[in-house]
């Protein structure tokens, strides 16, 4: 049976705030108030998270969100053994009862009668009912909840209701300006500071792509991958190709676009460069 | 020549001197036909058979063709590695067709011209391959967007980009596109970098010698560009430097700077300006460098005249004046949304005013209210603020709908277009040429013929029992299965929510009564064609079961809502296509509808191939998610001369291939009993239905229908 403790993030993880995000989401916790964060993939959402669980000191329970995620997935179900019958507490009520902070990942992508479930732990009656058991679970002070989701490329059919988003105080994330989140590739990767402000660079050039060729440009997690690789021996080019290109598109055309593109920045690979 | 040498079999080769006589006898001699024997006889088998068939195609049409052909095809094949000779062929018989038997014989009689033209076209850039390649990379170095367009040279006016639609200057493909794209790169950074601006283009017009400003001035610019590249973007103007190495050998245009005096680049746009204007003397240019492109004074006025919002005035020289003239002729065509008719067309006139000239748009007159300012001679009155609130036609009349005499052109020799009727110019597929012949075939589409009134409630009277049950059948054809879980009842048990009632049922709680899963239907995206064959030979009974079948059909699609049209067909030779429009998407089915079932009536030949392409295209641009197009007919596609046989089918196999790929699926009706022989070529095995009688028709489409759509 999991304790708490294992569940606490024990090292530190990098981030790098952007903004004032972390005394928000700090005076938010303390007052009880629910959390979103929304933003592209890729740009920090997850690591904040982790990050602020760390900084506050609590377990951190992480449900990724999908279409077939049922209530007693979250809540919980009786599970037959043998002859008897047990009660298996769901990650929402686990993370109550020991006073985590519970992020729901990617939380459109859950069925809107799923999602439902967690209007009580929202308001400030901070209530999960267990129907099964006949409960109500009182959420105590350490109990936080945190949501997320990218409202980038959503199908109407998935969006947040709005009986759900003004519950939560939210939190919007971007890619970072230019010289943060060439620090951050730094960091993340080891490489040198020059090649992480060129890779920030094609970064920009295929978010210039965004609606025109591409869904999303390059992530700044697609750019930690692409240094992380150059600085283990693959050449730019290679790197960029395999771990921003190939990930971003399946079109020939755009990625021969592309490759133009890190051309621009590193210059031809054919050129011996 | 002797033939002893020769290790093949020599029957083969006899043979094919035999058909060469056969083919262009009078033209050859017999030595040179043995001789062309020989050459054929070393061709790869498959290439063998193409230069017979296209051999055959050129004697038909012209003997010399087709002498002119063997002669030099050997050649053409081994010169292009067996790819370009169909090319070749397939432009000459394109010449023929189009423009006669000595265009033709012009591309006959020059294959060394055609193969060094396909070898360049091989090593070099084609527009329309590289554009989106290109347009991607451009929009992805940022803003500003330009639009990349086709053009004489390769030139700009800061919003859009002009490339000639083949480049070709070294022996490489890569580096041809890498030269290509320093093109475009260039010429972006001139919109990037705002080398052009009103105020430098007027400054650079005012000059008395403009040549030379010019010249001095894009001199200064390159440096520069090539310096804010190189900051901003280093990759690129890598690339420009390794084109200039490899084309040029040097980079001369680096001095420029050097030349005026300057330590590096000018700052500026306008500090290159003004060096270019105020340095006295000569000053030697350093040489164009290969990436620089054209420069055209021309069009970018004409970007600034149509960026100018208020209607303001400017001057001009008479330079700029004959440049405009230049520009109208130059055959350059930036789309340009939102340009009314007729403001583009300026011309000069002399008037008796000495040195002044005035501008004319359209023909009037633009007239000012003061007079000519100092600097120039001309005074151009925005053309916006002088249009006219009447819409013009190019030839100058007033349009008026309910004209009926239309303006009295005749299309291609044809009969005057009612203003209902809509024209439209469709491809044939040609199997033995193996290609298109382009815009071959002229569709008219109009609305049918009404018929009497009376059919419809009479075939409605006559087959009553049928149409409850037709009706009850495609009711359950309504909707798109999506599953439900956790539901009260439904057509499966669901698992997972079982178990979890069993359990809970274990632990002392009510066992759950929402353990099925249902399929519910979310609601039916089907758009359906049906194309009806009017043919001569439907007479009789097969048109009446036609008309009958299509009315129960009308009728239940009543209940189902799915989008449907009918159209008929039919037609003389490819100049005369048919099509009559019974109900189109939009339309509902009302009495004029019914009345044009009623009046589907047997008219002409059955060409196939045009009114399914022609259709497609409609049927293909509507947003659904299942397209149908269902076709009706007596029997095989058959046309006045040579639409039959193999042909036709070809060519009806050809389009509905195309309709499949745009995301149509094609069915076939057919009373006719050989219809298994072709019709699994040209719908596919599962795709077509033999009726033994026609009478059976109307139940048989309805039940077709049901199976396609369910």
């Amino acid at each position: 049976m999991q304790q708490p403790s294992d569940l606490n993030v024990r090292a530190e993880p990098f981030y790098q705030p952007l903004a004032d995000e972390v005394e928000v989401f700090e005076r938010s916790y303390r007052l009880g108030l629910p959390l979103l964060l929304k933003g592209p993939t890729g740009c920090g959402k997850t690591r904040f998270v982790e990050y602020m669980a760390h900084r506050l000191g609590r377990p951190l329970v992480t449900v990724s969100c999908h279409d077939d995620l049922t209530t007693s997935d979250l809540v919980g179900r009786f599970l037959v053994r043998g002859e008897e019958t047990i009660w298996n507490d769901g990650p929402l009520t686990r993370a109550v009862r020991m006073g985590a902070i519970c992020y729901l990942d990617e939380v459109v992508e859950a069925r809107k009668d799923t999602t439902v479930v967690i209007h009580p732990l929202c308001d400030d009656r901070r209530l999960l009912p267990i129907e099964k058991l006949g409960e109500y679970l009182e959420a105590p002070p350490e109990f936080g909840l945190v949501i997320s989701y990218n409202p980038g490329y959503q199908s109407i059919l998935k969006e947040l209701k709005p009986s759900t988003r003004q519950r939560f105080v939210a939190l919007a994330f971007d890619y970072p300006e230019a010289p943060v989140e060439a620090g951050i590739i730094a960091r993340e990767s080891g490489c040198a500071p020059t090649l992480a402000g060129q890779l920030v660079q094609f970064a920009h050039l295929t978010r210039n792509l965004k609606g025109n060729g591409l869904d999303e440009g390059a992530s700044t997690r697609l750019l930690v991958h692409a240094a992380k690789l150059s600085v283990a021996g693959t050449p730019v080019w290679r790197a960029c190709r395999g771990a921003v290109a190939e990930a971003l598109t399946d079109d020939p055309e755009v990625l021969e676009a592309i490759a133009d593109l890190v051309a621009s920045v590193f210059g031809d690979p054919n050129d011996g460069m | 020549m002797t033939r002893a040498r020769i290790p093949q079999n020599t029957f083969a080769l006899v043979r094919i001197e035999r058909d060469l006589v056969r083919f262009v006898g009078s033209q050859l001699s017999q030595s040179e036909a043995a001789r062309l024997a020989e050459g054929l006889h070393g061709l790869p088998v498959e290439v063998n058979a193409r230069v017979f068939a296209w051999t055959e195609i050129f004697a038909r049409l012209h003997t010399e063709l087709a002498a002119g052909f063997v002669r030099a095809v050997e050649k053409v094949a081994r010169a292009t590695q067996f790819e370009g000779y169909e090319h070749w062929g397939r432009r000459a018989a394109e010449a023929f067709d189009h423009r006669g038997l000595g265009a033709a014989l012009a591309v006959i009689n020059d294959p060394d011209g055609f193969v060094a033209e396909y070898r360049a076209r091989a090593r070099g850039c084609d527009f329309e391959r590289c554009r989106r390649r290109l347009t991607l990379w451009l929009t992805g170095l940022g803003p500003p967007i330009l639009r990349l367009v086709r053009g004489p040279r390769a030139v700009t006016d800061t919003e859009c980009i002009w490339l000639p639609s083949q480049f070709q200057r070294l022996d490489n493909t890569q580096e041809n596109y890498r030269l290509y794209q320093s093109l475009a790169a260039f010429l972006w950074a001139q919109a990037r970098y705002t080398t052009w601006s009103a105020e430098r283009l007027f400054g650079l017009l005012r000059q008395p010698n403009l040549e030379v400003a010019v010249e001095r001035f894009m001199a200064l610019e390159t440096a520069r560009l090539v310096a804010c590249l190189e900051r901003d973007y280093p990759g690129v103007a890598t690339a420009l430097y390794r084109c200039a190495q490899a084309v040029d050998g040097h980079t001369d245009w680096l001095s420029a700077p050097a030349r005026f005096g300057l330590s590096g680049p000018p700052q500026d746009a306008a500090e290159a300006l003004a060096l270019a204007r105020d340095t006295q003397g000569t000053v030697a240019l350093p040489a164009v460098p290969c990436f620089r492109g054209a420069v055209d004074l021309s069009i970018l006025r004409a970007r600034v005249l149509a960026g100018s919002r208020e209607g303001s005035r400017v001057g001009l020289t008479a330079h700029a004046v004959q440049a405009a003239d230049e520009a109208a002729r130059a055959g350059y065509r930036a789309p340009r949304p939102g340009a009314a008719a007729g403001t583009t067309d300026a011309a000069v006139q002399e008037t008796p005013r000495a040195g002044v000239l005035k501008l004319q748009i359209d023909g009037d007159l633009a007239s000012s209210s003061s007079t000519p300012r100092e600097t120039g001679g001309i005074e151009v009155v925005n053309p916006e603020a002088e249009r006219k609130p009447a819409l013009l036609t190019a030839g100058g009349q007033h349009y008026d709908p309910r004209d009926r005499a239309g303006s009295g052109a005749s299309t291609a020799g044809y009969d005057r277009v009612a203003p209902e009727e809509v024209v439209e110019f469709v491809s044939e597929w040609d199997h033995e040429r193996a290609c298109y012949r382009d815009d071959y075939c002229t569709v008219r589409i109009r609305p049918g013929e009404l018929g009497e009134p009376g059919f419809v409630p009479a075939t409605l009277e006559r087959h009553r029992g049928m149409i409850k049950s037709i009706k009850r059948r495609f009711e359950s054809l309504v909707g798109a299965p999506v599953v439900q879980r956790h539901q009260v009842d439904g057509d499966e048990i669901d698992v997972d929510a079982l178990i979890e009632a069993y359990a809970d049922r274990h632990a002392g709680r009510c066992f759950s009564e929402h353990v099925y899963r249902r399929r519910v239907d979310h609601g039916r995206d089907i758009a359906a064609l049906f194309l009806v064959d009017m043919s001569g030979s439907t007479r009789g009974w097969v048109n009446q079961a036609e008309r009958e079948a299509l009315v129960l059909l009308c009728e239940a699609f009543s209940l189902l809502g799915d989008r449907y049209a009918i159209y008929g067909f039919s037609g003389r030779t490819h100049k005369r296509c048919d099509v009559f429009a019974i109900k189109s998407f939009g339309e509902r089915y009302d009495e004029q509808v019914k009345r044009r079932i009623a009046g589907i009536a047997p008219k002409g030949y059955t060409r196939l191939g045009a009114p399914i392409r022609c259709l497609s295209r409609r049927l293909a641009a509507l947003p659904a998610r299942h397209r149908l197009l269902v076709t009706i007919t007596d029997g095989k596609p058959e046309d006045y001369r040579s639409y039959r046989g193999a042909y036709g089918i070809e060519d009806t196999r050809r389009a509905l291939t195309e309709a499949r790929r745009s995301g149509i699926n094609a069915f076939c009706l057919t009373i006719d009993a050989s219809g298994g022989d072709y019709l699994p070529r040209m719908y596919g095995p599962a795709n077509y239905v033999v009726l033994d009688d026609v009478m059976q028709l109307p139940y048989k489409l309805a039940d077709v229908y049901r199976k396609l759509t369910s």
